[in-house]
């Protein structure tokens, strides 16, 4: 209204465009910086859709894969234990009675023989389902014993220390949590040229604590959080999904001396998905 | 027609001074919303705000002195600086940035002290053309900052946004009216400079008063992952370790 009125000296015009031209300037920034904020959101939920479409597809993956396991196990069973055991009947068949007795001691050795083939088989596809010693002995034993089986190879040094594990968790708790370290320890020998890994473990309220330290290449969370919404490192996938599973948090480091990689698990007891 | 504009003058003036202190009221009426450091300042920044109209209303209008007004205008640069420093110290995620403005006080403190001492008997604007500058810079990383962090919400639902846009929007708006300020012209150019003030004096402490009603959500980003610290996870001696691979 007054701009209207006043004379057109050159100081009014200046200061008029330049008001203008600031105000302009910084309503253009805020819209902008709005809109970018808005299509950054669309996007992050787009790759939220995204994200849940893959887990839908590991998660398929994962039933694939335990039916294949099944039908592994099942053709293990039906092709080498069977046949062991087929073959052992044969051995102690009705006939061996009539046989002589120095027949009959081979035919009960050779069945012997073929009965002890088919424990080890079978002993072996159970191994690979549970360790032996996760399930009589629990976490502390089974990690001890993996890492004191890594140390024994002679390529790098690791160690195990429990400080309070009196009170064991869940059966499938320790499971995930054994999987978790596994899947870690293998990523530390496969990727990072170690010299040394250690473990320490401790409790705290309802929560136990695992770290894992080791000085060779390691990661740091934000890359984890990187690879873990990339196509690539599955194997850190299958550990995010297991912390899931557990209802607990994973985080990855670098020491402040930078000598080394820290990384911790936080498992609640008892809060298994 | 000269009257008619008179009067609308001094309503945009009236308006002005109430205006300055509705972000006080706003921030009193939404006390439980100022729950973060920020906020705090900006709830100090409000009182001041409020305090430096109350004087400067006075040292005008009651004790009609120039000179108590103009020391009011340069201490409260002073206090204003500091406080959206302060503010925008708390807001900022780069440790550099907050560094940056928060030692930027220190100078500004110095330029002010010396200008005063040059200027005694007279008014100068430059400490509150710095001041402008300044925080139209400031104000800008703020925003360059939220573009570049993630979050899960709109930014319109940030309080603390819609202080930095009327924040903005009154150093930019004012920046020309503060160089020519001093500028002895006509009239009606004067009116022009109390207009424009007014305006963008009044856009500012509607978007501080009205930004409290923005919902607020916390920012859940990706931050360090806090464990208890007397876990004893890393009793272990490097060297011992070290010493037994060969």
């Amino acid at each position: 209204m007054f701009f209207l009125q006043v004379n057109s000296t050159g100081i009014t015009k200046l200061m008029f465009i330049g008001t203008m031209g600031m105000l302009t300037l910084a309503i253009g920034i805020i819209v902008f910086v709005i809109f970018h904020q808005r299509k950054v959101i669309r996007y992050q939920m787009q790759m939220k859709r995204l994200e849940t479409e893959k887990q839908q597809i590991l998660l398929n993956a994962s039933i694939r894969f335990q039916e294949e396991e099944r039908q592994r196990i099942a053709a293990d069973l039906h092709d080498d234990a069977g046949p062991l055991l087929a073959t052992a009947r044969l051995y102690l068949n009705e006939n061996l009675v009539n046989q002589e007795k120095a027949q009959q001691l081979q035919s009960i050795y050779s069945a012997k023989q073929i009965i002890d083939d088919a424990i080890l088989l079978i002993r072996n596809i159970s191994h690979s389902l549970m360790p032996p010693t996760l399930k009589n002995f629990g976490l502390e034993s089974a990690t001890t014993d993996l890492f004191q089986k890594i140390s024994g190879s002679g390529s790098l040094n690791a160690s195990a220390r429990f400080h309070d594990y009196r009170e064991r968790l869940k059966v499938e708790q320790e499971m995930l949590v054994f999987r978790i370290i596994q899947e870690l320890v293998n990523n530390i020998i496969k990727h990072s040229n170690a010299g040394f890994i250690h473990l320490t473990q401790n409790t705290s309220g309802n929560n136990l604590y695992i770290r894992l330290h080791h000085d060779g290449k390691g990661i740091i969370q934000a890359e984890f959080d990187k690879l873990n919404h990339s196509a690539q490192g599955l194997g850190l996938k299958n550990i995010a999904s297991r912390m899931k599973v557990l209802n607990g948090r994973i985080f990855f480091e670098i020491d402040p001396s930078q000598t080394y990689y820290k990384i911790t698990l936080e498992v609640p007891k008892e809060n298994i998905i | 027609m000269k009257k008619i504009d008179s009067l609308i003058l001094n309503f945009l003036a009236y308006i002005t001074v109430i205006s300055e202190i509705l972000p006080l009221i706003f921030c009193i009426l939404f006390y439980k919303k100022l729950n973060s450091k920020e906020l705090k300042v900006f709830f100090y920044y409000t009182i001041a705000l409020a305090l430096f109209i109350s004087f400067s209303t006075i040292s005008l209008y009651v004790i009609k002195s120039g000179v108590l007004y103009f020391n009011l205008i340069r201490l409260y640069t002073l206090v204003e600086y500091s406080l959206f420093a302060r503010f925008l110290f708390y807001v900022y995620k780069n440790k550099v940035a907050k560094k940056v403005i928060i030692y930027s006080i220190f100078p500004f403190l110095i330029f002010c002290i010396s200008n005063y001492i040059l200027h005694k008997s007279s008014f100068s604007n430059s400490p509150l053309l710095v001041e402008f500058l300044a925080f139209i810079v400031f104000i800008i990383y703020f925003f360059y900052e939220k573009m570049k962090t993630v979050v899960t919400y709109p930014l319109s639902q940030s309080i603390v946004f819609w202080i930095c846009v009327g924040l903005f929007l009154y150093f930019t708006g004012n920046f020309f009216f503060l160089l020519f300020v001093d500028t002895k012209s006509d009239p009606n150019f004067a009116i022009q400079l109390k207009t424009i003030y007014a305006i963008v004096t009044i856009t500012k402490d509607l978007l501080l008063s009205l930004a409290f009603f923005a919902s607020n959500p916390v920012e859940n980003e990706n931050q360090n992952i806090q464990f208890p610290s007397e876990l004893r996870l890393d009793d272990f001696t490097l060297t011992d370790l070290k010493n037994n691979r060969s």
